[in-house]
């Protein structure tokens, strides 16, 4: 009978030595042990999106030849607009690199952009985040924005050696300083809550009390450039409520981030030329 | 335990459900729904930590558990650690109490594969802080991931004993063996 109790006592013995184990566990072990059992996957999830490309590659290799010289077509006219807006922009940069040297001004930052695959998206009620297939081999820095055609996807949190942790800006512990298009106040933009079967949200706080938006009459919320991190005028999302803030000295409200979000497939990561 | 290298394998075998399920969960969050596509989110953690706690013993499904619920949480922005203890928990509790129901009924595998998927998504929620945005989305991915666990349990549990036959051990003969 004494054995029988010591029998069913030993789980609870073993969970205690466990937790005692990890809680004296040096932080340097822990850190290891992370970095070791996200890299033993990593592969995994790599192989599984080069067999994507492949699928991709292959679904393309069905089309006919009237649609690719159609394809190809569409492509011409696209990239003639392209040209003549590259044009346009070295005009205005050569502008406003004459009027910085007039007023003296300091030099902008400059940046560059690391184009990279998504690998795996992640899209829980507890965090949402992508993996790219970029990581220290392409001198991926940690807390670098992330941009799409559509706008700010969001910040790196963890490089690895070929993929990095990609934080979007639809998950809660984004904040990020914002304006509203067109005017230069700064607001705090803060990612989540984000429903099922919905496009991601992010809140909006401390926005002027003249400032009104609906979904009627939604406004379109960009980075303020505040804080040194993204570029200024990278397009958020569309706010569509504005209400008093508990305090009743701001308005709180809901922005609508780009559905597109959860279907990225490719990404630009802002590499400050700085930091090379 | 010592030369027996089960844990091994059927920690082989969880490895592959993740990346399997991670890849589920990549084109879930792409889910078409009419003009929209809004995400949906099926936590797997339960599966294998159910596995570990009905079919094998203590120090084995210790070695399976940890490292698995390791490896889920790697990735993600949580301490490490924090849904590993509460694995560990419920390994320790279903084996503590083992003797109190019949582990190989298919009701008992159904329900102790629900309560340890709510451990581990009130763990998960607790220390994200998510309840009080996203209640209503937990509440949706705990029902479609206890659904989905449990449509897939009985699959799941019959992969895991093929894999261990695979590599010549028989659990369901070794306990019918038992003295």
């Amino acid at each position: 009978m004494p054995k029988k109790r010591f029998l069913q006592t030993r789980p609870f013995l073993a969970l205690g030595i466990v937790a005692l184990v990890w809680a004296i566990l040096p932080i340097v072990v822990k850190s290891l042990s992370r970095i070791s059992f996200y890299e033993f996957q990593a592969p995994a999830n790599l192989a599984a999106s080069y067999a994507r490309d492949l699928q991709t590659f292959w679904a393309a290799r069905l089309h006919s030849k009237n649609e690719l010289i159609a394809a190809g077509r569409d492509l011409a006219r696209l990239n003639a607009a392209y040209e003549l807006t590259i044009r346009g922009n070295e005009s205005l940069r050569a502008e406003i690199a004459r009027l910085e040297r007039l007023l003296n001004l300091p030099a902008r930052a400059g940046y560059r952009y690391e184009v990279a695959r998504v690998v795996r998206r992640d899209f829980s009620a507890w965090w949402q985040q992508i993996v790219i297939r970029k990581g220290k081999n392409y001198g991926i820095p940690v807390g670098a924005p992330v941009v799409f055609t559509g706008g700010v996807v969001g910040r790196v949190r963890e490089v690895y050696a070929y993929t990095a942790v990609v934080d979007l800006i639809s998950s809660p512990n984004i904040r990020l300083a914002a304006n509203f298009d067109g005017d230069n106040r700064p607001v705090s933009f803060q990612g989540g809550p984000s429903p099922s079967f919905a496009a991601p949200r992010g809140r909006v706080h401390y926005v002027p009390l003249d400032i009104q938006a609906s979904e009627a009459a939604p406004k379109r919320l960009v980075t303020s450039g505040l804080g040194g991190v993204f570029p200024p005028g990278l397009p958020i999302g569309r706010v569509i409520r504005l209400s008093p803030g508990p305090d009743g000295l701001f308005n709180i409200g809901e922005v609508e981030l780009d559905e597109r979000l959860g279907a990225l497939t490719e990404v630009a990561v802002i590499i400050p030329t700085s930091e090379e | 335990m010592r030369g027996d290298h089960r844990w091994l394998i059927v920690l082989l075998g969880n490895v592959v459900f993740l990346w399997v399920m991670g890849q589920v969960n990549h084109h879930l969050t792409a889910l078409p729904l009419g003009d929209s596509r809004g995400p949906l989110y099926l936590f797997v953690g339960g599966l294998p930590i159910a596995f570990a706690a009905l079919r094998l013993s203590l120090g084995q499904a210790l070695a399976v558990s940890i490292p698995t619920a390791l490896a889920m949480e790697a990735g993600t922005p949580i301490p490490f650690g924090t849904l590993m203890l509460p694995a560990a928990a419920c390994v320790c509790l279903a084996i503590g109490f083992r003797g109190a129901f019949n582990r190989f009924d298919r009701m008992t595998v159904v329900l102790a594969v629900l309560l340890i998927y709510l451990v581990l998504i009130s763990a998960l929620t607790l220390v994200t802080g998510a309840f009080r945005l996203q209640g209503p989305r937990l509440a949706l991915d705990l029902l479609a991931s206890q659904l989905v666990a449990v449509l897939l349990s009985g699959w799941y549990f019959a992969a895991e004993l093929a894999l261990l036959r695979l590599f010549g051990i028989d659990l369901d003969t070794e306990l019918r063996d038992a003295p």
